[in-house]
């Protein structure tokens, strides 16, 4: 029978190797999704994960066993990605005058996929995440992080709330904000390609 | 009218946008890569020494409530002593003399002769 993730890291706490190679197995996709999602960069995701989870290793007698474990790493890998972010500084590309051809290019072969409902190939998705991270550069960083959260992760409002360390009520309305943002510089987008 | 048909296009873009991004899954023994590295940093000096002195926070503060608290014990004279200084053997043993005595039975028999 499987373990609880309490059993988990009360094994953890005691020494148990084993018991924390089973929390980090049961959160990494969360962990590495949530990285690459927010910060579009599939070569620093691991690293970044690793040290969400070695954080997680250090301040684990800290953790309410109380509370889903799962929100406690997520909010430990919320907390890393802002502070990755801030370090990066990442400078806004202006749609009209960054993207290059080949981008606009294909640009306009995911509007023709998504009116189609065609499946995408690899490196259509890929460029789906880069035209998603370029539209979100304006966005504030929570807000940010809650679309990716809501919309990308498919996590919960409540979910969503315990890690970002704010009310439901204010994660519906960061969610909503960013939504409308990003469909604003969608609109943009469409009248620079016609 | 067309700025609404944009509005929709846009909505379903963005839609379709967040339903396309790739997923990534965690490399091959990966959890097992984190689970000794945490290992190791319990058995590093270093994290032994972290370790150990989390553990030995508890015991500190226990130990420097109860140091402030005899100190503060110490330092504040008690009521109770400075007020049992009437009670005070050594005291009482000064001042009643037999000198006191004789002299406070002359002085009660002189008031009581005037009296008479």
């Amino acid at each position: 029978m499987a373990r609880s993730d309490a059993e988990l890291v009360v094994e953890a706490l005691e020494g148990d190797k084993e018991s924390f190679e089973l929390i980090v197995a049961r959160f990494q996709g969360l962990v590495f999704n949530i990285a690459y999602h927010y910060l579009g960069r599939r070569e620093e995701v691991e690293d970044l994960a690793q040290d969400v989870f070695l954080k997680v290793f250090q301040t684990l007698e800290r953790y309410d066993t109380a509370r889903p474990l799962k929100h406690w790493i997520g909010k430990i890998a919320v907390n890393r990605c802002l502070d990755e972010l801030r370090r990066r500084k990442i400078r806004r590309l202006h749609l009209a005058s960054d993207l290059g051809d080949e981008d606009r290019k294909g640009i306009e072969q995911l509007m023709e996929a998504s009116s189609d409902n065609r499946s995408l190939t690899e490196l259509e998705a890929e460029r789906c995440l880069k035209l998603l991270e370029v539209s979100m550069a304006e966005l504030p960083e929570k807000d940010r992080m809650a679309f990716v959260l809501r919309e990308v992760e498919g996590q919960t409002y409540p979910e969503l709330a315990a890690m970002l360390e704010i009310s439901e009520v204010a994660a519906r309305i960061r969610v909503s904000r960013a939504r409308k943002k990003l469909q604003k510089e969608l609109e943009r987008l469409f009248d620079e390609q016609s | 009218m067309s700025n609404r048909r944009d509005q929709r296009d846009a909505g379903h873009f963005l839609e379709f946008l967040v339903n396309s991004v790739p997923r990534i899954e965690a490399p091959p023994f990966f959890a097992a890569k984190v689970a000794n590295l945490a290992q190791v940093e319990i058995y590093s000096f270093a994290g032994s020494l972290q370790l150990f002195s989390r553990r030995l926070v508890p015991v500190f503060m226990t130990l420097m409530i109860l140091v402030c608290l005899a100190v503060y014990r110490w330092s504040t004279p008690d009521p109770l002593v400075e007020s049992a200084f009437f009670y005070d053997e050594e005291h009482l043993a000064e001042t009643i003399t037999l000198e006191y005595v004789v002299d406070s039975l002359a002085i009660a028999s002189d008031e009581q002769n005037e009296n008479h």
